[in-house]
């Protein structure tokens, strides 16, 4: 390794903030997909896989990668949750590895819900 | 690709003489049969201070604290939490105020009421990575000093902020490091002393094991201050994790020229030694313990003459404390008002 210069010691802070981050549980948008027994026999790990791609080569460092359980709804299976910070979280169904890619442009970029692919807005209430 | 996830395994002494590190293999394992390698990353730390429950580990992003982990719990906790998201209730923490457990970390009392600056980076890195260290600002303090303040500059600060002798003394830092600078007398030596005799206490150690680079970043700094070209990092031998974790953070600071001549081109020349205590509890005591880095019995003598005039091989030496050491940065990087 040759020595650092200043520049070099930001470099390495850049690449790892995601990691910094994370670590402090902090990120503009959480994306949790549902991975109860239903939701991983529908094909859950694959929507996990696309969205952890489309995170990657988007280099969207301030998304959050979840998993959550089954939300009740197994027969829409793949389901995942975006949720941007500040907005209402909104619940996506019948995943496939192309609509994760829309979505993510749509929602966690563009900032719009994707609606044609949205099942609700909002979570569910606990009485 | 980054992981999704990072599950920071406590590998404190404490945690580490519960067989931490035992848990820590079974989760790699477990990670790896399962296929989450990829979106899973396992990380050791260093201690979170919280040993009388440890094993520990915390889940982020979501910041779930499990204790008293067992490699047998690992299967499950995998297959519940870091697969399907549904923490598990029974590995976490129930504080006895408390009627049910407290899932997250910053929920628990114990740690809310912390503000760490000592241990900023405790948990939260794995303290045999750098680039760890400076992905949480580390050397950022080191840069400021050797690109944007004078060695009078720097003392004055560490005045003004009023840091005093963490070893328990409660000298004042600052002025301490003004006496050496001034004596006029070369070559000058800084050393950190990280004896840590008193029973029970595991602050030194703690920081050694979880950061070791903070006492480094704040030996540099002082240098500079001072104009001293060596450091002499006492340990004790009965520490030997965090002696280990110091030799390789230096290894690390020597790699990346941290350490070293003209570091971050800035003319600073600084390199650093440890020296192992011999086990005797006098040797905190500053003359004795300059005795036994010269390879002398660790006998105190009278002063003055202070170290300041007289210390190491008879020249100007600042001996500091540990954490003394590990406070220098954030008062750097803040200023002295923060």
């Amino acid at each position: 390794m040759a020595k650092l210069k200043l520049d070099d010691l930001k470099r390495i802070r850049e690449d790892a903030r995601r990691a910094v981050s994370l670590r402090e549980g902090a990120g503009r948008v959480k994306i949790t997909v549902h991975m109860g027994t239903c939701g991983i026999a529908a094909g859950g790990r694959t929507i996990m896989d696309a969205v952890m791609r489309e995170v990657q080569e988007r280099g969207l460092d301030d998304v959050l990668v979840l998993t959550s359980g089954c939300a009740g709804l197994c027969s829409r299976e793949p389901m995942a949750t975006v949720e941007v910070a500040g907005e209402a979280p909104v619940k996506y169904v019948d995943l496939t590895e192309g609509k994760v890619k829309e979505i993510i442009g749509e929602h966690v970029v563009g900032g719009k819900i994707a609606e044609k692919y949205a099942l609700a807005v909002g979570s569910e209430r606990a009485h | 690709m980054p992981h999704r996830m990072h599950c920071m395994v406590c590998a404190g002494t404490g945690c580490v003489s519960n067989r931490s590190l035992d848990v820590r293999d079974a989760l790699e394992k477990e990670v790896k049969k399962r296929g989450l390698e990829d979106e899973v990353q396992v990380v050791t730390t260093g201690c979170n201070g919280f040993c009388g429950v440890g094993p520990l580990m915390v889940a982020h992003p979501d910041g779930i604290f499990y204790q008293q982990l067992t490699p047998k719990d690992i299967p499950h906790m995998v297959e519940e939490h870091l697969l399907k998201g549904r923490p598990v209730k029974k590995l976490m923490f129930t504080p006895p105020e408390a009627p049910l457990p407290v899932p997250k970390m910053s929920d628990i009392a114990f740690f809310s009421r912390q503000r760490l600056v000592a241990l900023r980076n405790r948990g939260l890195i794995d303290p045999e990575k750098i680039d760890d260290y400076i992905a949480r600002d580390g050397y950022t303090a080191l840069a400021k000093a050797l690109t944007e303040m004078t060695p009078e500059g720097i003392i004055e600060e560490i005045k003004r902020a009023g840091l005093r002798g963490r070893g328990g003394a409660g000298f004042t830092t600052g002025v301490k490091w003004e006496r050496v600078r001034q004596t006029k007398e070369d070559p000058k030596y800084i050393i950190c002393n990280g004896d840590e005799g008193d029973p029970g206490a595991f602050m030194d150690r703690s920081i050694f094991e979880s950061d070791p680079h903070s006492v480094i970043e704040g030996m540099l700094i002082g240098a500079r201050a001072i104009g001293a070209r060596h450091g002499v990092i006492y340990i004790r031998n009965e520490y030997p994790l965090a002696l280990e974790r110091i030799q390789i953070a230096i290894q690390q600071a020597r790699d990346y020229g941290l350490l070293g001549e003209n570091i971050l081109d800035s003319g600073l020349d600084f390199d650093l030694s440890v020296t192992r205590g011999a086990g005797a509890f006098v040797c905190g005591e500053e003359t004795a313990l300059i005795a036994s880095v010269e390879g002398r019995l660790g006998d105190p003598r009278a002063r003055p003459p202070y170290p300041a005039e007289y210390g190491l091989w008879g020249k100007p030496t600042c001996i500091n404390n540990v954490e003394t050491w590990a406070n220098v940065s954030p008062i750097i990087t803040h200023g002295w008002k923060w």
